[in-house]
C-alpha cells in the first residue's frame, strides 16, 4: 500500500536503512529541486510493486548533511539501493520506472 | 468518452499559470498539466527581484505558491504529468501524457525550456558527479568546497551569488570580459568576497575520477589552455525550449521555439503558445506571465466559438 514514501532522519537512518532486512530504497532530495518532486511517483509505483519486499523511503539530503556526505552526493534525486546495510547501486536523476525496476531486481537476485 | 475540457496548458511554470488563472475567470474549463513543480524556473530561482509587486523580492518558491493558489481560487484543475504528445482529433485535440490522456477544444502550449549544456568532454559522464544545471537543487551539496560557476547572464551571477552561502568559494568562468548580467546583480557578486572571475574564458574539458576535481579553460583570445582544480561545476549558460514532442504538430522556428503571432496563436488551429517555449528574447517570469494572459484570451475567444 503505498502511503507515500517513508520520510527519514539521521536517527532513523541507521535502523530503517542500514539494519533493515529488506533492501531498502532511499531517495535523497533537496527542497527546491523539481526532478526530487518528479521521481516521486515512480518510485511511490515501485513500492507498490514490491510490498513488503523492499521499503522506499527519502532523506532530505540539506538537513542531514552528515549522512549526505557519507555517500558522496552531488547530485539530487539520488535514489540510492541499500543491501544489507551497504551500498548496492544508485541511480540520478528522474529515471523511468523500468530502470528503477532493473535495479531492484538486480541486486535482489543476487 | 473522456470528458472535454475549454483548455488544457502544458507546463505550470509563470506562463501557464498565469494562463490557467485566466483561463479559470473566463468561466472555462482548464486543466493544468505540470511535471514536477508548478513555478517552472522561478521554482528553482532563490530569489525574485524583478517581479512587480513585491517591493522586497519574493522568494521563487512563495511565487509560485501565489501563483498556483490564484489560479486554483477560480477552478484551475492542475494534475502531474509530462505531456507526450499532441493529437488533432476532428476540432478537438487529445493531449497525451506519461500517466493520462484528455480531450480538450484548446490547448496552451507553456512547456518552458530546459538547461543548456556546454557538450564539452567529461560534462556527460560526470553528470551529477559534480556537473550540475540547477544551483538551488544541488548547492546545499557543496558545502565548504569550491566549485565553478559557467555562465555571464542573470542566471549564472546571481545564482553564483547564491551558491556562496553554501561553498568555500566560486569562480565564475565567462567568455567574455564583461557580465551579460543587469548592473545590480554584477555590483552585488563584485562586492561578494567568496567570488573571483575568469574573464575571456571557456571550459573545454571536465575532469575527475568519477567525479569532478577539475575543468581544463582555455582563454579565448590567447588560446592559453590551464587546469583549474575545483568540486563542481554549475553549467548556467541560457536554456532550450522544450518542443521536441511538438515536431510535426506546429511550426518551430530553427531554434526550436515555437513559433507564434501577437495573439499567441501557432500554426495549429486551437493551439496557442506562451512564454520560454516561444520566447527567445525576453524571458523573464513577467513577460511569461503576461504572455500566458494573452494566451488564455485568444483561447477563450477561439473556444466561444468552437464546434464540434
Amino acid at each position: 500500500m503505498a502511503e507515500g514514501l517513508l520520510e527519514l532522519t539521521a536517527e532513523s537512518f541507521e535502523e530503517k536503512v542500514l539494519k533493515s532486512e529488506v533492501p531498502v530504497l532511499v531517495e535523497f532530495y533537496t527542497t527546491r529541486c523539481p526532478y526530487c518532486v518528479k521521481v516521486i511517483p515512480t518510485l511511490e509505483a515501485v513500492a507498490e510493486d514490491y510490498g513488503e519486499k523492499l521499503v522506499v523511503a527519502k532523506l532530505n539530503a540539506e538537513d542531514h548533511y552528515d549522512v549526505t556526505a557519507k555517500y558522496q552526493i552531488t547530485g539530487v534525486p539520488a535514489i540510492i539501493l541499500f543491501v544489507g546495510g551497504e551500498v548496492a547501486d544508485r541511480i540520478t536523476g528522474a529515471a523511468p520506472k523500468e530502470d528503477f525496476t532493473a535495479m531492484v531486481d538486480k541486486a535482489v537476485k543476487d | 468518452m473522456a470528458e472535454l475540457y475549454d483548455v488544457i496548458i502544458a507546463g505550470g511554470g509563470p506562463a501557464g499559470l498565469a494562463a490557467g488563472l485566466y483561463a479559470a475567470r473566463d468561466g472555462l474549463k482548464a486543466l493544468l498539466i505540470e511535471a514536477a513543480l508548478p513555478g517552472g524556473q522561478i521554482a528553482t530561482t532563490d530569489s525574485v527581484e524583478n517581479y512587480p509587486g513585491f517591493p522586497q523580492g519574493v522568494t521563487g518558491e512563495e511565487l509560485s505558491e501565489k501563483m498556483e493558489q490564484q489560479a486554483k481560487r477560480f477552478g484551475m484543475e492542475m494534475t502531474t504529468d509530462t505531456v507526450v504528445a499532441l493529437a488533432a482529433e476532428g476540432h478537438a485535440w487529445t493531449v497525451k501524457g506519461e500517466r493520462q490522456e484528455h480531450r480538450t477544444r484548446a490547448v496552451i502550449i507553456a512547456t518552458g525550456a530546459t538547461p543548456r549544456k556546454l557538450g564539452v568532454a567529461g560534462e556527460a559522464e560526470l553528470a551529477n558527479r559534480g556537473v550540475s544545471y540547477c544551483a538551488t537543487c544541488d548547492g546545499p551539496l557543496f558545502a565548504g568546497k569550491k566549485i565553478m560557476v559557467v555562465g555571464g547572464g542573470n542566471a549564472a551571477v546571481e545564482e553564483a551569488d547564491f551558491l556562496t552561502r553554501f561553498v568555500a568559494g566560486v569562480t565564475v568562468i565567462h567568455r567574455r570580459d564583461q557580465l551579460r548580467a543587469s548592473k545590480v546583480i554584477q555590483d552585488r557578486a563584485f562586492e561578494n568576497e567568496k567570488i573571483d572571475f575568469l574573464w575571456d574564458s571557456v571550459v573545454v574539458e571536465i575532469g575527475g575520477e568519477g567525479k569532478v576535481e577539475w575543468v581544463e579553460v582555455k582563454n579565448v583570445k590567447t588560446g592559453e589552455t590551464s587546469r583549474r582544480d575545483c568540486e563542481g561545476v554549475f553549467v548556467l549558460i541560457g536554456s532550450e525550449p522544450n518542443t521536441g514532442f511538438l515536431q510535426g504538430v506546429v511550426d518551430l522556428d530553427e531554434k526550436g521555439y515555437v513559433t507564434v503571432d501577437r495573439e499567441m496563436r501557432t500554426s495549429a488551429t486551437g493551439v496557442f503558445a506562451c512564454g520560454d517555449v516561444e520566447d527567445f528574447i525576453f524571458r523573464q517570469a513577467i513577460t511569461s506571465a503576461g504572455a500566458g494572459a494573452a494566451a488564455a484570451i485568444s483561447a477563450s475567444k477561439y473556444v466561444a466559438g468552437w464546434k464540434e
